[in-house]
């Protein structure tokens, strides 16, 4: 039921099958994932009615005829089981055993004289479901209050997005982010005249961070599998950049007991607010 | 798993690292004609002539079009899937070009010519005739009295949607506030209150928006464009010519970023117009730094009006805001970003007695707002960290506490049914207090003096993955064996450098058990032969296209 509606059903062999024979070329997978995790195209040792040994009930799947279909390895027609006699599958089934390479699979299924067929497999998936991913950014900095500066003295996002596909591509992600946020929280503002005529529109006025601008970005991420994700995996792309202009305009609060109300929180901005605070 | 979590280098890295990968722009034939969009000179008004007899003068000019040639065709221009329902389509407000000017910028014509210098020299010398009105560049200045309503065909005034969002029916801030002096006594109630705003930002991608244009020999338009959603432009461009879907064609090679920019409909429809008017020529449209920031799609400026009540032991009772965005000239991705901003606010804390949060959307003739990274969660991020920032401040409360004891919960179920699965936002925030050492630098830093001084503070959020229940998402894959066993993987949702062709081909090899060498995944997106996928946009590529390329879960894992 699991596969219905999706890509692997066209080309795989059919979910029910425990034990897979193993295409060479692909990966090895532990026993537990089998039900999930079938091999390409391939042909596979269904020992689910049994106890894994081959037998009387042994089936096995194949591509052939365009569609994946089941045999009794006793009951194979000829034609179907040309193929896989070629490659000496009949005797010696030992679930776990390579009956045949992908590029021999895929060989006969392009070039066989009777039944070539390009095997392709197309699925349109609709996701019903959703989730929310989650996080926080801590800021830890220093406020030069005449000069309206802020120096960021250390800086963490911690991510709450489910299971991580590739850790590496994760963090630079969330890198990237809090660059966008520390540009928020401090810099980029697109202003007008009272004409309505934008003033800064480049990269000169605009004032997005800089290599220079740029603290150590520390990253850490709480893993847990989310059951909506495909492989538990949840929201990354775009959350790193939406906790760090609060963080950093709570610890301004903080340093200084001064209450934000607007970002970006300029130097001239910033001047203005700690002159009518009376703090400098 | 065997390759899903393992840190594989980006498939893209080698090309886009030698400069290799091509981008749209890398792909321009060599006699193709370049254009240059005429620009208004006001912020607001109508065109009332144009006279092109001098710029069709300069060497090189082929092509000259003005708002009084295009299609008499209003079109939307959302990076949304199309909504089958009229009631939920995105609203139709621009033309090709638009003689009524909403915006200082706005496209009143367009030059075609040999080469840049010529097209630009001739847009220069297009001269204009307008009758002007008040620019209402601000959310204030848009809906006071007496304003000029921007779109008086599509709203009475400039408010373009107003929605209100509580979290019972019967929630009142009054009159929680009432029940709250009655349950604890004034005295032992802090309330903040205090009008929020965040800034207009573009998205700076590095690669500008770009595209080119030509009539194909079998009578489709084809446009290469640096899109982050390729069949989407091609729904776009067939509305806004009039033109069957099946006669528009668009390519999506490498592209240099996007930031939701380029989940807009941007000069592509344009483009395919100039090309068109050229007799299928080939016309290659790039928009300059400038006109990327101030005449394609912005992060909406916002402006929260917020309340909060809490206990003085630091229980939040109750918040209310009235958040209004600056939408800018156009409707682009409509009351989606204003809706997600206030849900958002009103969803991140848990309130004992209640929240309300309502959002207007205001037309206004500034840059248009659009779809930007995290989709108006910032905004709402800034307004409620602050709020709950205000608050601690004010009753002596310790940030992190506060937050722990009253931020969503787990298993938070949002009013349109969307759960709160895995959770570790607690947990995240833990982590992250002990990392910044919060407990001794929010003591330490108590009590300074001095010119120069240092604080630590926190910021939290929570961002929904996917978009169903408010739409269905849809995403097809296809797989295609070679002879040697290997496998092309063909998606359309696209790489915009968030690395999702490695992502995907990691899921595609976990899910066959194919190598990843043996994985070829095919960045470029051609409507033609690209399986259907509405493309890159939110948070949700390897969530909702992850799902093509791997055996279901969710839902199906559930029931059984």
């Amino acid at each position: 039921m699991i596969w219905q509606n999706n890509i692997c059903e066209k080309i795989h062999t059919q979910p029910k099958t425990k034990t897979c024979v193993r295409p060479e070329g692909t990966q090895e997978k532990p026993a537990e994932q089998n039900a999930r995790k079938l091999a390409f195209g391939g042909a596979y040792i269904d020992n689910s009615q049994n106890d894994g040994s081959a037998g009387e009930s042994v089936k096995y799947s194949a591509w052939l005829d365009g569609a994946v279909k089941e045999y009794d390895i006793h009951d194979l027609p000829n034609g179907e089981a040309a193929i896989l006699r070629d490659t000496g599958v009949e005797k010696d089934i030992i679930p776990g055993k390579v009956l045949l390479s992908m590029k021999d699979l895929a060989m006969n299924a392009f070039y066989s004289l009777d039944r070539s067929e390009h095997i392709t497999a197309e699925v349109t998936n609709h996701c019903k479901e959703n989730t929310f991913a989650s996080g926080c950014c801590f800021v830890d900095l220093e406020v030069d209050m005449p000069l309206g500066k802020v120096k960021i003295n250390n800086i963490i996002n911690v991510h709450d997005s489910g299971t991580l596909l590739n850790p590496k591509l994760a963090e630079a992600q969330v890198h990237g982010g809090m660059s966008m946020g520390i540009g928020y929280a401090l810099t980029e503002e697109l202003l007008y005249n009272e004409k309505g005529r934008p003033l800064n529109a480049n990269l000169l006025d605009f004032k997005i961070p800089t290599a220079m601008d740029c603290p150590d970005y520390h990253v850490e991420f709480l893993e847990m599998d989310d059951p909506m994700g495909p492989y538990g995996n949840k929201a990354l792309g775009e959350p790193p950049a939406i906790p760090v202009a609060p963080a950093i305009r709570n610890a301004i609060l903080h340093a200084t007991g001064v209450s934000m109300k607007e970002i970006p929180m300029t130097q001239q901005k910033l001047v203005a607010a700690f002159k009518e605070a009376g703090l400098i | 798993m065997e390759t899903v979590g393992k840190s594989f280098v980006r498939v893209d890295a080698r090309g886009k690292v030698t400069g290799e990968a091509k981008y749209s722009n890398d792909l321009v034939p060599k006699d193709c004609l370049q254009a240059k969009i005429v620009r208004s000179t006001i912020a607001n008004g109508r065109v009332t002539a144009i006279d092109i007899s001098e710029a069709q003068k300069v060497p090189g000019v082929v092509k000259i079009v003005t708002c009084f040639d295009v299609p008499d065709i209003q079109f939307p221009t959302a990076g949304h899937p199309w909504s089958v329902e009229a009631a939920h389509q995105d609203v139709p407000d621009r033309k090709l070009l638009n003689a009524r000017v909403r915006q200082w910028g706005d496209e009143i014509a367009a030059v075609v010519a040999t080469d840049n210098v010529a097209a630009e020299r001739a847009a220069r010398l297009v001269k204009v005739e307008y009758e002007e009105y008040d620019p209402i560049p601000t959310i204030e200045e848009a809906l006071a009295p007496g304003a000029t309503p921007l779109h008086p065909d599509i709203r009475k005034d400039n408010i373009f949607v107003h929605t209100s969002f509580k979290t019972s029916p019967n929630f009142d801030y009054e009159k929680a506030k009432q029940q709250a002096i009655e349950e604890y006594g004034e005295e032992n109630l802090i309330e903040v209150e205090g009008t929020y705003r965040t800034p207009r930002i573009s998205h700076c991608h590095i690669e500008v928006c770009t595209s080119w244009a030509y009539v194909d020999t079998n009578g489709k338009v084809t446009v290469i464009s640096s899109t982050q959603i390729p069949h989407i432009t091609r729904r776009v461009i067939s509305q806004a010519l009039g033109w069957p879907v099946g006669r528009v064609r668009v390519i999506k090679p490498y592209i240099g970023g996007g930031f939701g920019n380029k989940q807009d409909v941007l000069q592509e429809p344009l483009n395919a117009f100039l090309s068109i008017a050229c007799g299928g020529r080939c016309v290659c449209l790039e928009l300059s730094r400038e006109e990327c920031i101030s005449q394609t799609r912005t992060r909406h400026a916002a402006k929260g009006v917020l309340r909060g009540l809490a206990t003085k032991d630091g229980k939040l009772l109750a918040r209310e805001g009235d958040i209004y965005t600056n939408k800018g000239a156009y409707a682009s991705h409509g009351h989606a970003i204003t809706a997600g901003m206030t849900t958002n606010f009103k969803d991140i804390m848990h309130d004992a007695y209640g929240c309300r949060a309502d959002g207007y959307s205001v037309y206004t003739t500034s840059a248009v707002s659009g779809a930007m990274r995290a989709y108006g969660v910032p905004q709402a991020a800034f307004f409620a960290d602050s709020l709950t920032d205000d608050i601690c401040y004010k009753g002596g409360f310790d940030p992190l506490k506060f937050r722990m004891e009253n931020c969503v919960p787990p298993g938070f179920v949002a009013s349109n049914g969307i759960t709160y699965y895995s959770y570790s936002l607690k947990e995240c925030m833990k982590r992250g207090a002990e990392f910044i050492h919060w407990d001794e630098k929010r003591k330490e830093y108590a009590n300074q003096t001095g010119p120069v001084r240092r604080g630590v503070g926190m910021g939290i959020f929570m961002y929904k993955v996917g978009v169903y229940p408010i739409s269905l998402e849809t995403s097809s894959a296809r797989m295609i064996l070679n002879q040697d066993g290997s496998i092309q993987v063909k998606l359309s949702a696209t790489e915009i450098g968030q690395g999702a062709d490695t992502v995907f081909s990691q899921m595609a090899s976990e899910t066959t058990g194919i190598t990843m060498d043996n994985v070829y995944i095919i960045s470029t997106q051609d409507t033609d032969v690209a399986p259907f996928d509405t493309g890159a946009y939110a948070s949700r590529q390897s969530f909702v296209t992850g799902k093509a390329v791997t055996p279901g879960r969710g839902a199906d894992d559930l029931a059984e």
